[in-house]
């Protein structure tokens, strides 16, 4: 039985593509430091999934962006690689990351969680629906984030 | 009015304490951050040959043929480039690139171990109470540099030489560097916590001349500027209306370059402020240029060696604190007083101690702080030491209050060693002002001698100055003196044993040509010794010189002596003991001589010396009474005469009628305390101190205003040990 079940989760596994999703991040114009933002897989509940991208890569400071950090900091998985520096006021930040296209159109949301020292933390900042017509429209931030954009490749 | 240097140099030393372990955190990680900076420099010499001639145009166009989609591109301090993007084949992610020749390579990471180093150096991972921590830091370091400054003027001066202290020299080597580096620091601090002056950049904008679509390598910005320039360039999301490169340029200005026609849109020119802030950040990282990190690597090394010769100099003067610190309360002949921050000086003034306190000068040695002039004691010698520009010890900065509250007496004398150092304009100034206030003030007869660097020939002289002005005997300081050539040879005539004692008699063998006096001292150095020991002599009418020794087990010079026969010589040096001289008696004096055991050396050759019916008595105390048979014969010929007109022997051995020291016998007979005392007689005591003590405890008990009379009078003279 457990031999059957292995087999099927590697075959699956195999015949699952994956889609590239360029992402923009446009800050506002904020005073102070540098923001830290997570950029995560979430289910339809919100919890985490996946860590996708992370700006500032000063691990120092994860753990003021707490709701991730109690994802994170669980299993401290390593985020090499997927790390870029913080985003300053005005600033904008550009980067890539893969979905499986099992992922797609299940409930599950690209959330931005950001964090600026002694300035805020926004824990859900954005939220974007993670679904096969992804476009690049705009999808403004209640926080540090003016918008992002996210196109599917 | 200028503040004592105590005041700086306890802030220092409390600024040193209080910062010592985040300063040792920061310079240590600084130093390594600085060492990487300096490598990064390096790396970027290699690297800027590369993009010296290339513009952003033409690196542009050869990453587009290599990258389907581009992100950004960015140098970092190192000079190296790291593309980011989506590469021909499908793989996402960051690229080291070589602008030359547009190879790409693995992306260059910063090491594990620098950006530990940088949160350890920005907040000792303590986050915001850590950056806090550090700005304080900084701010401490500052300070205490400025105090450290301050201190090094006012002790050392101006001079720009060496001072000879590693921890002054370096300190003054390092200053300017450490202090641009505590304020750089500083500055940092200031613009993380809103406290540095920001004002906003100067923002241009510009409209649309003209609608065109352009590729980004022909954009006539990129075309104009230099790569060497940039900083950091960031891709539009997407190529259409409404997106924008973003330009960063090493001069911090940032351009908003149009994504389709290549046309400026905006550009912002950071302030002065933000400029100022930006580079005296580059300057505290090193990032400014080689220069910069080179300078705060030894800075850093240097300082922390500076932490070390400043404990170092802290633990020494707490490790030589006087052991002397309080005003001993027993009489003595002379007294000496120590005004010193260090050990040397302490080292001195007890070897001056130990040889007066070794040829019967009673001794008071105490710290310039603990001492209050005894009234009975008329001779004072001050070894004041002189800290840089003529300062006084720290803890002495009030001296001259504190000499206010003072009062010797009327015939007191003394003698002040002011030692210093030749290289400060005002030498031995301390010592030189604390005469000059004993002079004017307690209006004293001070002899001042300046002794430069405690050398030993300085020393010498301050010593044969000092015998000499406070009328001492002539005693030498170290057997190895060079006055160890003025000896005479002697051959021993007699040799008489008595129990623990031995009695000498000598002859010079060539005539003397000092006048020598009963109550003067022989120095004798055995021949395999090194110092010397003095003994009192009588000198009788046939100019032989008699000397009782007193035999202490493992006594190198008393054994040597011991063993000595008739017909053998010695050499020795006759030594003045003005003291202890039996002068000729004033209106019919009567004398009376107390001694002990081999105390009795100097008073034979004084009984002999005296004049008939000169009415003396002597009292002395031996273990067994046959130990007296060498004296027999001096003694009863003087109490035939008169010369002696009684004679108290008292043996603690064979003790009769409870007599069993010298004491006792005053104490059975009032008479004879208060004839030794009265205003016509005289003591003179010789043997141990103890004995000394014992005597004198008694009659301040019995008499204590005829002692204290005999003793202001001169007629009270001591000659123990």
């Amino acid at each position: 039985m457990c031999g059957v079940w292995l087999f099927w989760v590697l075959v699956s596994g195999m015949f699952s593509s994956e889609t590239a999703v360029r992402c923009m991040i446009q800050m506002k114009n904020y005073e102070g430091e540098g923001a830290y933002i997570v950029t995560g897989l979430v289910d339809e509940r919100g919890e985490y999934i996946r860590t996708l991208h992370v700006c500032g890569d000063d691990d120092e400071w994860y753990y003021e962006l707490e709701d991730w950090w109690k994802f994170h900091g669980r299993s401290k998985s390593s985020v090499d690689g997927i790390t870029g520096p913080t985003l300053a006021g005005g600033e904008r930040a550009t980067f890539q990351f893969a979905i499986h296209e099992d992922e797609l159109d299940r409930g599950y949301g690209i959330r931005f969680e950001s964090g600026v020292e002694n300035e805020g933390y926004h824990p859900a900042e954005v939220v974007v629906p993670l679904t096969s017509d992804l476009n690049k429209s705009k999808v403004s931030g209640h926080g540090f984030i003016r918008y992002v954009r996210l196109l599917m490749e | 009015m200028s503040l004592p240097a105590i005041w700086f140099r306890r802030l220092h030393r409390w600024l040193a304490g209080t910062i010592s372990a985040g300063l040792l955190m920061a310079l240590v990680s600084g130093a390594a951050l600085s060492w990487n900076a300096t490598s990064c420099h390096v790396q970027e010499w290699v690297a800027e040959e590369d993009a010296l001639t290339l513009s952003v145009a033409e690196v542009v166009l050869d990453l587009e043929s290599s990258f389907i989609t581009l992100d950004e591109m960015e140098v970092n301090t190192c000079g190296q480039w790291t593309v980011t993007g989506q590469r021909q084949n499908g793989a996402y992610g960051n690229w080291g690139l070589r602008p030359s020749n547009c190879e790409l390579s693995h992306a260059p990471t910063t090491a594990n171990w620098v950006k530990w180093m940088t949160s350890l150096h920005r907040s000792l991972f303590m986050g915001t109470l850590g950056r806090l921590f550090v700005g304080l830091t900084a701010v401490l370091f500052l300070l205490l540099l400025v105090t450290g400054a301050w201190l090094t003027l006012k002790v050392h001066g101006f001079t720009g030489r060496s001072t000879g202290m590693w921890h002054v020299d370096l300190g003054s080597l390092v200053l300017v560097p450490c202090a641009i580096l505590a304020f750089t620091g500083v500055a940092m601090s200031a613009h993380r916590f809103g406290l540095w002056p920001d004002s906003p950049p100067l923002s241009l904008h510009a409209g649309m001349a003209e609608q065109r679509v352009l590729p980004a390598p022909q954009f006539e910005v990129f075309e104009n500027m230099p790569l060497a320039a940039l900083q950091n360039l960031k891709w539009p999301f997407a190529l259409e209306e409404g997106e924008w490169f973003e330009v960063r340029l090493k001069d911090g200005t940032q351009l908003e370059v149009d994504a389709l026609s290549g046309d400026i849109i905006s550009k912002q020119i950071p302030a002065m402020s933000q400029r100022s802030l930006d580079w005296l950040g580059a300057v505290h990282t090193g990032e400014a240029h080689w220069f910069w990190s080179i300078l705060w690597f030894l800075s850093s090394a240097c300082t922390l060696a500076l932490g070390w010769t400043g404990f170092n100099i802290w633990n020494t003067r707490r490790t030589t604190k006087p052991t002397h610190a309080e005003m001993p309360g027993a009489d003595a002949d002379l007294d000496i007083v120590v005004a010193s921050q260090g050990g040397t000086t302490w080292t001195i003034a007890k070897q001056w101690t130990k040889v007066f306190e070794g040829n019967g000068i009673r001794v008071n040695l105490c710290a310039m702080k603990a001492f209050r002039p005894n009234l009975a004691c008329r001779k004072v010698v001050f070894m004041a030491s002189t800290y840089g520009q003529g300062e006084a010890p720290e803890h002495l900065w009030s001296w001259k209050d504190l000499l206010s509250t003072w009062e010797f007496h009327p015939d007191a004398k003394a003698v002040v060693l002011a030692l210093g150092d030749k290289k400060y304009r005002q030498f031995a100034q301390f010592g030189h002002d604390l005469a000059q206030e004993l002079a004017g003030f307690q209006e004293l007869p001070v002899l001042l001698h300046k002794v430069h660097r405690r050398t030993g020939a300085d020393l010498l002289l301050g010593w044969q100055r000092t015998l000499e002005h406070l009328v001492l005997p002539d005693l030498a300081l170290n057997a190895a003196d060079e006055w160890r050539n003025q000896r005479e040879t002697f051959q021993v005539v007699e040799r008489i044993s008595a129990g623990q004692m031995v009695w000498l008699r000598f002859k010079p063998v060539a005539p003397m040509e000092k006048q020598v006096e009963s109550g003067d001292l022989m120095a004798v150095c055995p021949p395999e010794g090194n110092h010397e020991r003095m003994y009192s002599l009588s000198i009788f009418k046939d100019q032989s010189a008699g000397m009782c020794v007193r035999i202490k087990p493992g006594g190198e010079c008393s054994t040597w002596l011991g063993s000595l026969n008739v017909g053998n010589v010695l050499d020795a040096r006759i030594l003045k003991n003005l003291k202890f001289h039996l002068n000729t008696p004033k209106h019919g004096c009567r004398t009376t001589f107390i001694c002990n055991g081999s105390g009795i050396g100097p008073f034979l050759g004084m009984i002999e010396s005296l004049q008939d019916n000169s009415q003396a008595t002597l009292v002395w105390g031996v273990k067994e009474r046959n130990h007296t048979r060498f004296a027999e014969d001096i003694l009863s010929q003087a109490l035939n005469r008169g010369a002696l007109t009684r004679l108290e022997v008292v043996t603690s051995k064979e003790a009769t009628n409870n007599l069993k020291h010298v004491q006792d016998v005053f104490c059975s007979d009032a008479d004879l305390a208060s004839t030794a005392l009265s205003g016509q007689g005289r003591v003179m005591i010789c043997g141990s101190l103890a004995m000394a003590r014992d005597i004198e405890t008694m009659f301040q008990e019995s008499h204590n205003e005829a002692f204290q009379a005999a003793r202001s009078e001169g007629r009270w003279q001591s000659d123990c040990y």
